[in-house]
């Protein structure tokens, strides 16, 4: 029996089983129960189904091969990097045939002279930073996860990372994308030199969410290192200051390389985890980078330094050392590690807000964490007004999850009335798809779906994202009518 | 073609939704560029009465405006907070909403990018004449599709941009341009080679190549046949430091033979450049590494040709827009030289997405103009 991606869960045939069995083989195909568990979600825990099936391919005609098999049969299908969506963009919402990209992780070209590489979706973001290690040259978008996230996820959600404060988002770091269409169709848009005289397709693509097809291969810029850095860490005795430094920096027109806050919460975690030497009296701390010409940095970094001084820092380290500067850098990478000293479970928002209203959203999380009796901490790119607050709760206490939820709307909303945005860089994926309705009117998600149709026609690939249904009231995701199953409560 | 073609000219967003409406009801087509000629069956839509700043949060360094304003007038709005748009446009009454379809993007796009790194929101009215937002007013935002980059270079073939917001970037102290020459497109090659991994950061590397039978070498500015024209902004001691580093990176590029030229801002050599591209001019894109070496036979075949070499880009012009046969000869002439090479040619004017055969390009253009209003041709 088959199932329309308009339906629950699907049921998966032993035709299409054997079907797809012969396109990977039996040694890349899971269908059991206990291996079946591992994919029920991605970093977002609140939701949860399994797929019916997990398929490993290795190349394009493999992928195609699938895609095909799933639409003889009418079975939806999810493509899955790494599984650090933090929305849960690679949910399996109704079911269906789940597309793991992991084994497809060849860097296929890095060509320096025309800056650019081709890489296959399952390769580990840092794992490309790494090849390129010594060649002067780096991958920008760096992700907090760029340790195990994927560039097809990346490609995916448009992720984001600490260095895009300067640098820019995946989309402006990737030139062209292969795809197998929901069509069944491989399909490049893009590629070395650029999108030619059509339309900008890879621009549209990166950052739909796994909606558009299964990206099959990725040519990205890789950017020259930077000839110099200057890294300090700013301390501040109240969060007001901190906020007053950020609005401060940004608005005498600096746009440093990196602009991170890290909170009394996170910091206190971190000096746990790492023993980096935090002051552990501090109400929070700004991880600041400069980086370009070295008779350039100097300057810049004294101008911050000046005016986090006058915004009342207390104090402000500059990393004397490369070791420093790295151990700075991995702290804050692995905060989302450190949590694990705090709470048995976290749900991280990534809600966005013009940059000078950072100190008027941090005053109203903290209001939330009161009113709702939730542990919020904050480790964020302050510079792009991207914030992630994160809330604390144990999984097991519903009453504590519904309050996580309703502190989640009501921040995610206050971001809304401040003229900023839900996501920054996680995707809207399932998380977020009801507050879709309130960013958009019903005009713009129409001509949205329009788009989807255009490329995703039938609605079997990943089924359940992005946009909302006709009729939904905008708080699913409070009710959770969301077909996924709650987490272990 | 009607050289007297009605002019329409909206005020509002929802009056240009009800100009789209009115096409239908009536069938006429609506155009937004300047093209002097249009089929009788078009009206052209004027934006120049949607000139308005609507948001300027300048401290955010984001800013929303009118598709109408022209971008001389976004730029000294700015320039007000010590900001801009650090996209060149060598014709500042070009309106923002046409800079953003046509994608133009000068000299500067190899150190800051092009409208694909600036546009955050807009706001659109599609072939139906339904009103439309993506993305916001907020640097970074990944919720919804990315419609802003769908529309940059589509040319008002979807839908007409009627409000944009970009986010900004500080002026820079100052910005020097100098111009170094070479003899042949090995030596030119090898300093492009060498600029690549420069210790500088230039934020422009703009060429020309004069054509091997042209008698006056002089139009190449350096009195060689190839000049880069190199350009760096930041402080006075920064761009002083940078330049000495580059005449190092030149030099030590096997067989160059520099002849420095004294120093322009950026915006005085944009000047000079003139009035950018026209239609009728053949632009070639390719990989970086390629660009030496298809210029270098452009000229052994008597086509001159610029553009911005750190990008791949270079455009043989046409000295008579009017003279089609001209323009198709150049066409095939490049096409010639860039065959079997990563390259693309096209026709600046005529080759745009609205005349895309692939796939997922016709039914965008199905999906946003249902019934061909913005359709130059039949389709």
């Amino acid at each position: 029996m088959s199932a329309t991606a308009d339906s629950q869960q699907c049921v998966i045939t032993s035709e299409l089983l054997r079907e797809l069995a012969a396109v990977v083989g039996p040694k890349r195909l899971l269908d059991s129960q206990d291996e079946l568990l591992v994919y029920e979600c991605d970093g977002y825990i609140v939701e949860k189904n399994v797929p019916d099936v997990v398929v490993f391919p290795v190349n394009t005609v493999e992928v195609r091969a699938i895609v095909l098999a799933c639409n003889k049969h009418n079975v939806p299908f999810v493509p899955r990097g790494a599984g650090t969506s933090l929305a849960g963009g690679c949910l399996p919402v109704h079911g269906g045939v789940m597309i793991a990209l992991t084994k497809m992780r060849e860097i296929l070209e890095i060509n320096l002279r025309d800056r650019y590489a081709i890489v296959q979706p399952g390769v580990v973001n840092l794992n490309l930073t790494r090849a390129l290690a010594g060649s002067g040259f780096h991958y920008a978008p760096d992700p907090s996860s760029q340790g195990a996230c994927t560039i097809g996820g990346n490609v995916a959600t448009n992720s984001g990372g600490p260095h895009t404060l300067k640098y820019g988002v995946t989309v402006n770091h990737v030139i062209g994308v292969e795809f197998v269409s929901p069509e069944g169709e491989v399909t490049q848009i893009g590629g070395p030199i650029g999108r030619g005289s059509d339309f900008d397709l890879t621009g549209l693509f990166v950052g739909s969410e796994g909606t558009f097809g299964v990206v099959t291969k990725v040519w990205v810029k890789v950017t020259p290192n930077p000839a110099a850095y200057r890294t300090m860490l700013a301390i501040f005795d109240s969060v007001d200051d901190t906020t007053q430094a950020i609005s401060n920096i940004i608005g005498a027109g600096i746009v440093p390389a990196a602009l991170e806050m890290m909170d009394k919460g996170i910091v206190g975690a971190l000096e746990d985890a790492f023993h980096f030497g935090f002051p552990l009296d501090a109400e929070a701390v700004l991880l600041i980078e400069v980086d370009g010409l070295e008779v350039a940095v100097d300057h810049e970094a004294k101008q911050i330094i000046d005016l986090c001084k006058a915004s009342g820092a207390r104090e402000v380290r500059l990393s004397q050392t490369e070791a420093e500067r790295a151990l700075l850098w991995k702290c804050r990478k692995q905060a989302f590690g450190a949590i694990g000293r705090l709470s048995p479970s976290y749900c991280t928002q990534d809600g966005v807000v013009p940059r000078t209203k950072v100190p008027e959203i941090l005053k109203f999380i903290a209001s939330v964490s009161e009113r709702h009796d939730i542990r919020i901490v904050n480790v964020f790119h302050a510079g792009d007004g991207n914030l992630h607050p994160i809330l604390l709760f144990d999984e097991r206490d519903a009453r504590q999850v519904q309050r996580v939820m309703l502190a989640s709307d009501e921040i995610l909303s206050k971001c809304i009335e401040l003229g900023g945005s839900v996501t920054g860089e996680h995707g809207i994926g399932v998380e977020k798809i009801s507050f879709m309705n309130r960013l958009f009117t019903e005009t713009d998600l129409e001509v949205m779906d329009g788009v989807r149709r255009v490329f995703n026609p039938d609605g079997r690939c990943s089924p359940g994202k992005m946009l909302p249904t006709a009729g939904a009231c905008g708080m699913e995701h409070i009710e959770k009518i969301h077909p996924g199953r709650r987490a272990a409560m | 073609m009607n050289h007297d073609v009605q002019s329409l000219s909206p005020a509002t967003t929802e009056e240009v939704s009800a100009a789209v409406k009115a096409a239908i009801t009536h069938g006429y087509r609506l155009a937004t560029n300047r093209t002097a000629d249009l089929p009788d069956n078009f009206r052209r839509l004027n934006l120049g009465a949607m000139q308005a700043t609507v948001d300027y949060p300048a401290r955010d360094m984001t800013i929303t405006v009118q598709a109408g304003m022209p971008v001389g007038t976004l730029q000294d709005i700015l320039k007000q907070e010590n900001q801009q748009l650090p996209i060149d446009c060598c014709d500042p009454s070009i309106s923002v909403g046409a800079l953003v379809a046509s994608d133009v993007a000068g000299s500067r796009q190899y150190g800051y990018g092009t409208a694909r790194d600036y546009l955050i929101g807009i706001e659109a009215v599609d072939g139906t004449g339904r009103v439309f937002h993506a993305g916001g007013r907020v640097v970074k935002n990944v919720a919804g599709y990315d419609l802003c980059r769908l529309l940059i270079g589509s040319r008002g073939s979807l839908a007409v941009l009627t409000q944009l917001t970009f986010k900004l970037k500080p002026i820079p102290e100052q910005t020097e341009v100098r111009a170094f020459g070479f003899r042949s497109a090995k030596s030119f090659e090898a300093a492009l080679t060498a600029l690549n991994t420069t210790k500088a950061a230039p934020v422009m590397l703009d060429f020309r190549c004069a054509a091997s039978n042209s008698a006056d070498t002089t139009t190449t500015e350096s009195g060689l046949p190839w000049s880069l024209f190199i350009g760096v902004d930041g402080s006075a001691e920064s761009c002083h430091w940078q330049f000495s580093q580059l005449r190092k990176d030149c030099a030590e590029a096997e067989e160059v033979v520099s002849a420095e030229t004294s120093r322009v801002s950026i915006e005085e050599h944009a000047a000079r450049c003139g009035s950018g591209w026209q239609p009728g001019d053949v632009i070639v894109r390719t990989v970086p590494s390629e660009l030496a070496a298809i210029a270098g036979e452009l000229a052994a075949e008597g086509c001159s040709s610029s553009g911005h070499a750190g990008n791949g880009i270079l455009c043989v012009s046409c000295d008579k827009p009017e003279a089609e046969q001209q323009s198709l000869e150049l066409r095939t002439i490049c096409e010639r030289v860039v065959a079997g090479r990563a390259a693309s040619v096209t026709q600046w004017g005529s080759d745009h997405p609205a005349h895309s055969t692939a796939l997922h390009s016709v039914r965008l253009r199905d999906t946003f103009d249902p019934h061909h209003v913005f359709t130059l041709t039949n389709r």
